[in-house]
């Protein structure tokens, strides 16, 4: 057995503990220890091993979470959920201020010019013996010269 | 095939119990049990550390940081890693004064229980 296939048995264990964030660390870094205190004492390491001795990480993250408060869990719970909500909320408020935000910079735009909008016209300075030349790569795109 | 004390409700008493004669850590007292039981009783690491976590909450123990130095038995070599010791305080002497009463009651209970139950057979 690899320091891998631990450190994957550690985080498959640790992504299915619904726990306080603080009980979750303490637990793995003690289940950790452990496991490197049996894998000293084995003289031949298999993954069977390891689940035989400490249980699948299934079983060890139910077996811890059954030793747990109620309160702990609902807390861990509640705390998810909050999370949740806080997220939804902020999604809601940041397209409510987007939406606002583009109506009030519509209605300023409106405002900005009350007698009438600008027409800015673009004006190009040719010289004048490549006036011709100018007109006619203004007509190859197309343009309608009167 | 060893029996899990988990079961029986026996986990924080021999917790108590094991601690009450040296300090030890989580690991340690899983071996104890199966150890000074002949293999009959084990517990699961997973099914002791929730409890000896609350025991630490309610002051019944408190655990401390050690450096703990190991040699492999598969390549010999000398290792150290952190390990969470825990003692047991003046609390905890108390809870496992109250836990033996209880189990001696509950000992005691059961025992009725299959005398007089063996009994009625028998007087049947």
């Amino acid at each position: 057995m690899t320091d891998n296939c631990i450190r994957s048995y550690l985080q498959e264990v640790e992504s299915k503990l619904v726990c306080s964030a603080k009980s979750k660390k303490l637990f793995i870094k003690e289940l950790s220890a452990d496991i490197e205190e049996f894998v000293d004492n084995m003289d031949e390491i298999s993954t069977d091993a390891l689940y035989c001795r400490f249980g699948t990480p299934t079983e060890v993250a139910d077996a811890f979470v059954s030793q747990m408060r109620s309160s702990d869990i609902e807390e861990k719970v509640s705390h998810k959920k909050m999370v949740a909500l806080a997220l939804v909320s902020g999604l809601v408020v940041l397209i409510a201020a987007v939406a606002i935000g583009i109506g009030c910079f519509k209605r300023w735009e409106f405002f900005r010019h009350p007698d009438g909008y600008i027409m800015e016209t673009p004006v190009y300075i040719v010289d004048e013996e490549q006036v011709d030349e100018y007109f006619e790569s203004l007509r190859r795109d197309g343009a309608r010269i009167y | 095939m060893a029996v899990d004390i988990f079961k029986f409700g026996l986990v924080e008493l021999f917790i108590l119990l094991f601690l009450r004669q040296e300090d030890a850590h989580g690991y340690q007292l899983v071996q104890k049990i199966e150890e000074l039981s002949g293999g009959l009783l084990t517990v699961k690491t997973a099914s002791l550390y929730p409890v000896l976590y609350k025991l630490a909450e309610a002051g019944c123990v408190t655990g401390r940081e050690e450096i703990v130095e190991h040699r492999s038995a598969r390549n010999g070599r000398v290792s150290s890693r952190v390990r969470i010791v825990y003692h047991l305080e003046e609390a905890g002497h108390k809870r496992l004064e109250e836990l033996l009463a209880s189990y001696e009651s509950f000992i005691k209970g059961c025992d009725n229980v299959f005398v007089n139950v063996e009994g009625g057979k028998e007087h049947d």
